[in-house]
């Protein structure tokens, strides 16, 4: 619903104002859609070192293949 | 960890399996249980507790799934890869590229949220005991941490991290205790109360 409104009040003021619009709702977008934690939005990024060698992984670096990240702890 | 195994070498192809150990003693303490598993995936280390945070997240075990495009494909949450209906998911995910009907059923559109004042001192003194460990100083670690799960009790990331710190003998010997475990919580429960 909120996203709705937010889409409404950028369309009465793009056409309010003649400001280019289509460039405005391209900015908003990554705001409105993506980072979240459900079905469809971008999880918050992360970096953090290979267990092994220390090595720095981003969530980002499996890009272009399905990837399942598992939490565990030793205890 | 042996369910990880198996699954990365049917689906490895498929889909990348990473497990992130949530470790405030650090690669050491975790390193063992990956080689016991004989584990070939991807393994890293969070020990600052940073997804937790960033996540909403006070548990283990936890799954967060992406597409290609790294979307979410399950809203992040709790996971058994030893359980039969989430390989069962998980599998229909990786070779049809659909997202389960369960998986959507259970979506409560979870966002990221500020920590509360409470949740912020209790990182904030978890981080120092990190600190303090590294520094080989032990018991006051295990103070800094006693201090953050009073301020933060649900957050078993930080309750049970100090359980196996104090009491590696119930963790790290063989079998874990559930027992001791139980009767831990059932102390440190009436502990709050007061």
């Amino acid at each position: 619903m909120k996203k709705i409104v937010f889409v409404l009040l950028l369309l009465i003021n793009g056409s309010a104002h003649t400001l280019s619009g289509e460039e405005s709702v391209k900015t908003l977008e990554p705001e409105l859609n993506d980072v979240g934690l459900s079905i469809g939005h971008m999880p918050p990024a992360f970096t953090l070192p290979d267990l092994f060698t220390g090595e720095m992984i981003s969530s980002g670096d499996f890009r272009g293949k399905k990837a399942a990240f598992f939490m565990w702890a030793s205890w | 960890m042996p369910g990880w195994q198996a699954f990365y070498q049917e689906y490895g192809e498929q889909v990348e399996v990473v497990v992130i150990a949530q470790d405030a003693q650090g690669a050491e303490v975790a390193r063992p249980w990956v080689e016991k598993a004989g584990g070939t995936y991807r393994a890293l280390l969070d020990q600052h507790n940073a997804i937790g945070k960033a996540y909403n997240v006070k548990f283990v075990p936890v799954g967060i799934f992406v597409d290609e495009e790294g979307r979410l494909v399950r809203a992040v949450g709790s996971v058994s890869i030893d359980n039969e209906t989430l390989r069962g998911e998980l599998v229909e995910w990786i070779t049809t590229g659909d997202i389960p009907g369960a998986w959507r059923d259970a979506d409560k559109g979870e966002k990221p949220r500020v920590l509360t004042a409470d949740e912020q001192e209790a990182d904030a003194l978890f981080q120092h005991a990190i600190a303090l460990l590294k520094q080989g100083k032990r018991e006051d670690a295990i103070a800094e941490l006693k201090r953050a799960y009073v301020l933060d009790p649900k957050n078993w990331l930080i309750r049970k991290q100090l359980w196996a710190i104090e009491n590696p003998g119930m963790f790290y010997d063989g079998k874990v205790d559930y027992r001791w475990q139980k009767e831990q919580m059932a102390r440190e429960d009436e502990e709050l109360k007061k």
